[in-house]
């Protein structure tokens, strides 16, 4: 079930009294761990019995890299988990790709086989339920962290409903923290957690589904010929679509977790005021980030070994970062594109330096433009079905348009993307200084009224098509 | 002191906002708008769950495009079964503007189903070129129904039933870029949509002349752009749907395939590209099913003020017809 689905007010309705009711700590826990397990086996019981398998043998792995007695046995054990773990994401969520991938190859060179379906459905959420899990594995390894031999606690990290799908990715350490220590549930946090409970589903409902997904859907249909603004126009219209699709499931996750007493890290820091793509990063998918920099970039060697092989294992970490999101060549691409723009800005500061004009405001405001567009253009790739159709864009977007490429209609659905776009950068703007959303509770409160009022009345009046949240394709 | 600051906040906002729907509901209602159920994947699928369940009642599959869709009351068909002493499941899987064959393919194919397939439909709809019309509707049921969905599917009919907030066509959205382009409040629809996913055409409501006008004026534009099959090409197309009909036939399952009632323009286009002796009666001779046109039974014989579909104050007397035929026909 999704949190934008009646399903699932129903479910918190009867899981979140249920909580309140129960007095003991472990058995809130026993609760939260079998309402998560329903919330997954909503979607197809099949999934849970992998989540499962996944659980409980890293669960069991750690344990033995634990009480292992030689760095032998330690490394078997690890290398047996994380390989499991790969192996599953890599049969659920890339063979489909390899196949298809080694067709196309094959013909190139004159051995013609006909495309294969393999059948495979992938499981939700197994991209980030993966990561969080070779993140245990690794801590555990690593001796960060002690493996907890409580396999409900694990269980319950690996499942909590509110990140299960599409984080934010958690940490053990984390999650254990608070695991192991009743939750308070305040009636302030409560009724914070269901203020974003409410402001996550008004970005997703109203923001991606209403305002900015018709816009993309022109935009990047196969056969639509883009002409200059339309191009643009798309691909601003899509960043806005994934970042209120996926922030506003962050949000919700945030404040659904809130209300359980749960704090889960923040995915999204107003992106799109962000000056260079290395702070955005700091701003955009904060827990994916993280984890790519502490398992992949860190391990990699970081800027440790010099310029250029810290410059390589940027564009590594972030073409992998493409490969995570979707087993297509389009997500390497947007990958691959956002690492060139990291290594570029890098190498913008360590030749060109500091400079002061850049500190000025309005300076800084365009380069915040700057960063917006630059990430609206690598998105392209990330939003277009095929690499032929994200190039068409991109040729479009700098001017190397068809004779006959469409020109937007300055309709409705302009008029209201266009003010939406303005609007939402200018909020992204004001919230960029506030961390947190410990700035709500500081509103007069005829303004929390105002502001809830309009999300709650807004969220009514928005049926329509529900389209899926775009991050549980991964 | 924050808490009930808080408290506070959350009622007045919960004030607010029913006040604002219950305006933006008496609103609409004030100008003669009603709340209707809107059709969807979900809604088919929670049907489509229905026709594989184990008898009795005899489990009936209603297939095919709007004529059946608009013409046939599953309620009605029930209460009339019922009075011949029969209990029967008649299900909506009928979809506007899609011809129903995949879906026929998909009963076949399902080793549960062991009802009566009821196939509304004409030899166009049987050109093996418009059989993939609802596949996206079976591809949805087969991957992608859930127990959640069906919750979900459930509740938001109820909701759709009370209130016009939930038809898409009255999304705040949607009214405000419909005011940007000028284009006035939502049109009034003359289509009627029940949770069992039928419906009915109301020509009260509607400027009749002007959909009879467009109906035929698109399908006069239609057939010079279509070249059917020839008789056998078309008939040899159809060996595969014997197939599948001996499929539902071994396993205690029967066919009918239902031409419904067109008229005048609609009629004759239909018999020029598609003559019944070459196509629909050399069918009738190998498929393994009831074939009923409406031509061979007066009860079934209803004007179609539109050319295409009768009128909802005609349902109910094409249903009981309806059954009556298929009671005769030894369907039921």
């Amino acid at each position: 079930m999704t949190f934008d689905s009646l399903t699932f007010a129903v479910f918190l309705a009867m899981v979140f009294p249920a909580y309140l009711l129960l007095r003991s700590w472990p058995a809130r826990k026993n609760l939260l761990l079998v309402a998560s397990c329903v919330f997954y086996g909503s979607w197809n019981p099949f999934f849970l019995i992998l989540l499962a398998f996944t659980t409980v043998f890293d669960w069991w792995a750690a344990q033995r890299i634990h009480g292992a007695t030689t760095e032998a046995a330690r490394r078997r054990w690890f290398w047996a988990s994380v390989l499991a773990s790969l192996s599953l994401l890599g049969y659920f969520k890339y063979a489909q790709f390899f196949a298809n991938t080694a067709i196309e190859w094959l013909a190139l060179v004159g051995v013609a086989y006909k495309p294969i379906d393999l059948g495979i459905v992938l499981p939700l959420g197994i991209s980030f339920y993966t990561f969080e899990s070779i993140s245990y594995i690794v801590d555990v390894y690593k001796k960060r962290i002690t493996p907890t031999k409580s396999l409900r606690d694990y269980g319950l990290f690996m499942t909590f409903f509110p990140h299960l799908v599409a984080g934010p990715i958690m940490r053990f350490g984390d999650f254990n923290a608070q695991a192991t220590t009743p939750r308070t549930v305040t009636a302030d946090a409560v009724a914070l957690g269901a203020f974003m409970l409410v402001g996550g589903l008004f970005l997703k409902i109203v923001g991606a589904d209403q305002v900015f997904a018709p816009i993309a859907d022109i935009v990047f249909a196969p056969d639509y010929k883009a002409g200059f603004v339309a191009a643009w126009a798309g691909a601003f219209s899509f960043s806005m679509q994934v970042y209120c699709d996926f922030a506003g499931y962050s949000l919700a996750a945030l404040g659904i977790a809130k209300m359980f007493g749960f704090h889960l890290p923040p995915n999204f820091e107003a992106p799109f005021a962000s000056v260079g793509i290395a702070e955005l990063w700091t701003r955009w998918h904060i827990s994916l980030s993280n984890w790519l920099r502490d398992y992949v970039f860190n391990p990699l060697g970081h800027y440790r070994k010099g310029r250029l092989r810290g410059y390589l294992n940027v564009m590594i970490t972030f073409t992998a970062c493409g490969f995570w999101h979707g087993a297509a060549w389009h997500f390497v691409v947007w990958g691959a594109m956002h690492g060139a723009f990291l290594v570029g800005e890098r190498l913008l500061k360590d030749f060109v330096g500091e400079w002061k004009v850049w500190d000025a405001k309005p300076v800084r405001w365009l380069l915040a433009l700057l960063t917006f567009a630059l990430f609206s253009w690598a998105v392209v790739y990330f939003r277009a079905p095929t690499i032929p159709v994200a190039w068409d864009r991109t040729l479009a977007m700098f001017g190397f348009a068809a004779k006959d490429a469409a020109t937007l209609a300055w309709n409705g659905d302009a008029k209201v993307f266009v003010i939406a776009l303005l609007t939402g950068l200018a909020v992204q703007g004001w919230l960029k200084s506030r961390k947190g959303w410990d700035w709500v509770p500081q509103m007069a409160w005829p303004l929390r009224v105002l502001l809830l009022a309009l999300m709650m009345l807004a969220i009514i009046l928005a049926p329509g098509k529900s389209n899926a949240f775009i991050y549980f394709q991964f | 002191m924050n808490s009930a600051r808080w408290l506070l906040v959350w009622i007045a906002a919960a004030v607010i906002t029913l006040a604002g729907w219950g305006a933006f509901e008496a609103i609409w209602r004030g100008q003669g708008y009603k709340p209707t159920v809107m059709d969807s994947f979900d809604l088919w699928s929670q049907h489509r769950a229905r026709a594989v369940k184990p008898a009795p009642p005899l489990r009936i599959a209603l297939l095919g495009a709007s004529r059946i869709q608009y013409g046939l009351s599953p309620a009605v068909f029930r209460d009339e079964a019922h009075k011949l002493g029969l209990s029967v499941d008649p299900i909506m899987l009928a979809v506007n503007g899609h011809y129903p064959l995949a879906a026929l393919r998909d009963l076949a194919n399902d080793p549960k189903f062991t009802g009566l397939a009821v196939i509304g439909i004409d030899s166009r709809g049987m050109d093996p070129k418009v059989w993939e019309m609802q596949a996206k509707h079976i591809a949805h049921y087969h991957h992608d129904w859930s127990p959640s969905r069906e919750v979900h599917r459930r509740l938001l009919t109820r909701v759709q039933e009370y209130a016009i907030a939930a038809r898409p066509d009255f999304a705040a959205a949607t009214l405000v870029k419909r005011w940007f382009d000028d284009q006035g409040p939502p049109y009034k629809e003359y289509v009627t949509f029940e949770r069992d996913r039928s419906g009915g055409t109301d020509y009260v409501k509607s400027d009749l002349a002007a959909i009879r006008g467009a109906r035929v004026a698109d399908l006069k534009k239609y057939y010079p752009l279509y070249t059917p099959p020839t008789p056998d090409t078309w008939l040899d197309g159809m060996r595969e749907v014997v197939r599948w009909v001996e499929k539902i036939n071994a396993r205690g399952g029967k066919v009918v395939f239902y031409r419904e009632p067109v008229s005048d323009e609609h009629y004759h286009l239909d018999e020029a590209n598609f003559p019944r002796a070459s196509y629909w009666d050399r069918l009738a001779a190998i498929m393994p099913a009831r074939m009923v046109d409406f031509q061979d039974y007066p009860e079934l014989n209803i004007p179609t003020p539109d050319t295409s579909h009768i009128d909802i104050k005609d349902i109910d007397r094409h249903t009981r017809g309806f059954v009556h035929v298929l009671r005769k026909q030894g369907a039921l």
